[in-house]
């Protein structure tokens, strides 16, 4: 190169910087990586993006039964072995602002920001054919109704957040300030969000069980407005509810009950919606924590209350768990006894659900005295690969036995006769008609609803329903969470604790947010 | 050059070096953001049914502007006596605008925090370092030296939130001087960051008459969380027969618990009995050195030090609390009070005490403790073989070592690392090593 062309090249080179250097911000998009400028262009980020918020959809699964199984009454918080339990305040109702039981909201407004997100691109993309676009908005929709309808069902009202405020280039905190929306607000976009999902679905067949689908949408818009039915007294929505249930078709009862849960039989018929879990993938969180201790199991326990054959071996444990590579199992949530007891014993969903074992002193003549009866999960164990424990079954969010139990909780509000569904679940259950010696038969209104309830009870053990069914369905006027003479469900005192059917919120979040007040109820330090 | 000037002349005797500094700069930062930050990103989440996906991960922030630091220094020079003490004084006070943090936003945003320019921060503080060559001869070197720094940071202005001094985040205590209940920590225009908070410990329940004089009921111990207990908030006993409570619904303090200050004075032990426990951030900071020469022996000696911080080890709070029940206590549990031991500086060792009486389970005065530290940080000696011994083997120098590298400190023995500071989990110390070495030169 000459030096003639050098400076000529660098002349030019000095004019180029000179002329881009000028720019006040910048507004470079980067090639190799997705930044907010060049994501949204084609579909495969479009449905990229779908998979990741059911990647974090199934990361709540522990909180979606947290919330809405473990203040049920179906757990106890006494020790078998010596081992503390988890989350005891909770369980034994003992919320306050310091309690709180969970914080931040249970978490869930991430992924509502992403699905706010989500909705608004997606909304306004071209890129997409009608039938995709409407797929993935009725998912979206699903997503966010099925979010917001946990927060109402726990904290009542909350702020309402439908935009993605932040990522849209909000980020002044006063301004971003929100109040809690009331119960009604909330209640009404729950619904808005599960009949858009329902609409936008329209007639589009299900593409995947483990993903939210037009079946999936039609049963948790069921289950919405059967909660407006009942506990808010809003009697029409009945209708709306039944009509949502029964459009749901195509799904039967497996045969036998441990197959709806069983790794071999993933995506089976009794399921319309189930989170995806697999070996080589991702665990069920904490269903290592509802089982046996170990050390604890080893000496000292019998298979039976008798006592009637030797110490329970744990090398191999019984439910063969144990692998010391697996996750460590131990008892950290307990099912009461008294659920387990309350299975008849040709319930093949008895033992399908629940390992139990004594603890018994076998001196003098028998019956011998019974110091400890304790229960362990034996649903959702998961596989064993390569001699190793994973607990890897699928979650189901809805199944059809789900799906008949709301219709007969239905009919039985209308002030029908739901015998025709309860009948399907029993006889399923107890293996025929001629094993079930006490089936349902229909009597009054509050009689069959308890019967529901005991059946729901017995059904979807770590499915995370019993406390809001406990919310949801009703002896006379009243929830069946107040305790009352006239049934064993209850676990609040109305007269003093009414309050406490919605969670409390802990103080970070209205130190954070002025706007945002306690629960009605509870005592807070909130300056006024 | 002071010491030249006409009016310092008949200093010359003993001011060897007077030299005026002085220094105002502006710049800017960006300190810590990363590569595609403020663009916001989106990033891959785990699989789903073996398929990746991705969410929005970086919120983009495309109005953040630069931090902008302006600094003031000042500093003097000075040699004394020929320069045998030699050293320098000097004062900063340096103003951070717009700074760049990590601002809470409402939990209902679905972002914990978002980096923004938030407000002005004052730092400033005076610095000083002298070295003094006692002796120096031919045969003799004996150097010390000696250097110390003083800071204070302090929260000139945070953007408008409405709350009083805008605080953001914080905690609630009483305080006594105004009766009143009044926010604490977090962010506040006019004070320091990094303040805590917690309970103080006045002593413990020994003997029977300190249990019966003791009226508290002690609601940030929240709920026994244990079998037969479970749900019932604790009391002492005298106060429970002074309200007539039912016995059955609460759970009665016993000898070998802690007794609380109530700061308040109503009888309660709760969130607003919290007092200001210290700060995070050193206040003096400096160190020592010494270095020793006789001939061709060596001696050098470093120390440092800071003063003013507070630090709580969480696992020490962890252990003696026996929070997990299968692991072994330290040795600080010998000193836990038993009948036998009444005057024990801590209170009963007993498994689960986070689910019991949170005695160990909370901030308090008995971990969070002043993190003031001195450290033996160096030790070297070494000597420099004669050259008259070293030509034979045609070697131009050689230097012997040894040293020792951080020996141990002056500090609370709770704290295994002083340095550390707010509260902190176990660790392992920085490893005492003792090093030889040689030094060949040819």
């Amino acid at each position: 190169m000459t030096k003639n062309t050098f400076q000529v090249v660098l002349f030019f080179a000095m004019l180029t910087i000179g002329m881009t250097s000028c720019k006040k911000t910048l507004e470079l998009t980067p090639q190799d990586s997705f930044g907010s400028g060049n994501f949204w262009k084609n579909e495969a980020q479009i449905s990229g993006f779908m998979q990741g918020m059911h990647t974090q959809f199934r990361g709540n699964m522990f909180q979606f039964l947290r919330l809405g199984e473990m203040r049920g009454g179906g757990f106890t918080t006494a020790e078998i072995f010596p081992v503390s339990l988890n989350e005891v305040p909770l369980i034994l109702q003992n919320l306050e602002e310091n309690s709180s039981g969970v914080g931040n909201w249970g978490g869930f407004y991430g992924a509502i920001l992403q699905l706010n997100l989500f909705i608004q691109e997606t909304e306004a993309s071209k890129i997409l054919t009608q039938a995709k676009k409407s797929y993935f908005l009725g998912q979206a929709y699903a997503m966010r109704a099925y979010y917001y309808f946990h927060l109402l069902r726990t904290y009542g009202g909350v702020p309402l957040r439908l935009e993605p405020e932040v990522p849209n280039g909000i980020t002044d905190p006063v301004a971003l300030r929100k109040a809690r929306a009331t119960e009604a607000e909330v209640l009404a976009a729950v619904k808005s969000d599960a009949d858009k999902a329902v609409a936008s679905f329209g007639a589009a067949a299900t593409a995947n069980k483990a993903q939210w689908n037009p079946m999936a949408a039609l049963m948790l818009k069921g289950e919405i407005y059967l909660w407006s039915a009942k506990v808010y007294n809003t009697t029409a929505d009945l209708a709306t509810a039944k009509a949502a249930l029964n459009a749901v078709t195509g799904f039967t009862l497996r045969p036998n009950f441990a197959d709806v849960f069983s790794y071999a039989n993933k995506k089976n018929s009794e399921i319309i919606f189930a989170l995806s879990y697999s070996f080589a993938e991702a665990e069920m969180p904490s269903v290592s924590t509802f089982t046996y201790d170990l050390p604890g199991l080893a000496g000292g326990f019998y298979a039976d209350s008798l006592a009637s054959g030797a110490f329970i071996s744990t090398n191999p444990d019984p439910l063969n768990i144990g692998q010391t590579n697996a996750q460590q199992i131990i008892q950290r949530y307990r099912y009461s006894f008294e659920l387990f007891k309350s299975y008849d014993n040709a319930d093949r969903r008895k033992l399908a659900t629940f390992y139990d074992f004594y603890k018994v002193t076998k001196t003098g003549a028998p019956p011998y005295k019974v110091l400890a009866r304790n229960t362990v999960l034996r649903k959702f164990l998961g596989t064993i690969d390569q001699n190793k424990r994973y607990f890897s079954d699928d979650w189901p969010i809805y199944r059809e036995a789900e799906r008949l139990l709301m219709l007969a909780e239905i009919v039985n509000a209308e002030g029908g006769d739901p015998t025709v569904y309860i009948k399907q679940i029993r006889d399923r259950a107890f293996g025929g008609a001629a094993n079930d010696k006490v089936p349902f038969v229909n009597r009054t209104k509050d009689a069959n609803e308890l019967f529901i309830f005991a059946e729901r009870s017995k059904e979807f053990v770590f499915e995370g329903k019993r406390w809001y069914d406990a919310r949801r369905m009703k002896f006379g006027t009243d929830p069946l969470a107040f305790i009352s003479p006239s049934h064993p469900y209850g676990v609040l005192n109305k007269a003093t604790h009414a309050y406490r059917l919605l969670w409390p919120i802990e103080p970070a979040i209205w130190t954070n947010d002025p706007l945002v007040n306690q629960t009605p109820g509870y005592v807070t330090s909130k300056p006024k | 050059m002071a010491h030249k000037e006409k009016f310092l002349q008949g200093t010359s005797d003993w001011l060897s070096l007077l030299k005026l500094r002085g220094s105002w700069g502006k710049n800017g930062n960006i300190g810590g953001i990363g590569l595609y930050e403020l663009q916001g990103g989106y990033s891959t989440t785990g699989r789903y049914e073996n398929i990746i996906g991705f969410s929005l991960g970086g919120i983009p922030n495309p109005k953040l502007r630069w931090e902008k630091t302006n600094t003031v220094e000042a500093a003097i020079e000075y040699g004394l006596l020929k320069n045998r003490i030699t050293g320098s004084i000097g004062v900063y006070n340096r103003i951070t605008n717009d700074k760049i943090a990590n601002v809470l936003l409402p939990n209902s945003t679905g972002v914990s925090s978002i980096r923004t320019n938030n407000g002005s921060m004052q730092n400033k503080g005076f610095e000083a370092d002298m070295v003094v060559k006692v002796i120096q001869n031919k045969d003799w070197e004996i150097r010390l030296g000696t250097n110390i720094a003083w800071n204070k940071n302090k929260i000139l202005k945070l953007p408008f939130n409405g709350n009083e001094n805008n605080r953001q985040g914080g905690t609630q205590i009483y305080d006594p001087a105004t009766g009143k209940i009044i926010w604490v920590g977090g962010l506040q225009e006019g004070r320091e960051p990094g303040e805590l908070f917690g309970y103080v410990m006045e002593g413990l329940i020994r003997d029977a008459k300190d249990l019966a004089d003791y009226n508290k009921v002690d609601l940030a111990a929240g709920q026994v969380q244990l079998n037969a207990a479970a749900g019932r908030p604790l009391i002492s006993q005298k106060l429970l027969t002074q309200r007539g409570l039912n016995p059955n619904q609460w759970w009665t303090t016993s000898l070998g618990d802690v007794r609380w200050r109530d700061i308040d004075k109503n009888d309660t032990i709760d969130f607003r009995d919290r007092v200001f426990m210290g700060r995070t951030i050193p206040r003096w900071t400096g160190g020592f050195n010494l270095s020793l020469g006789w001939k061709g022996l060596q001696l050098f000696a470093r120390m440092d030090y800071a003063l003013g911080f507070v630090q709580m080890d969480f696992r020490q709070l962890w252990a003696m609390g026996s929070m997990q029940g299968e692991f072994n206590g330290t040795n600080f549990v010998k000193d836990s009070w038993t009948p036998e031991n009444p005057n024990a500086k801590f209170p009963t060792y007993m498994n689960q005490d986070q689910q019991l009486k949170k005695n160990y389970d909370r901030y308090s005065n008995m971990f969070l403790v002043s993190s003031n530290y001195l450290c033996f940080r160096e030790l070297t000696l070494s000597y420099a073989v004669p050259q008259t011994l070293l030509k034979r083997a045609k070697i131009e120098g050689l230097t012997l070592m040894v040293t020792g590298q951080n020996l141990g400190y002056i500090s609370n023995k709770m704290l295994k690392l002083p340095e550390r500071t707010g509260e902190q989990d176990g660790a392992y110390t920085i490893p005492t090593q003792l090093v030889f070495s040689a030094n060949l030169t040819f």
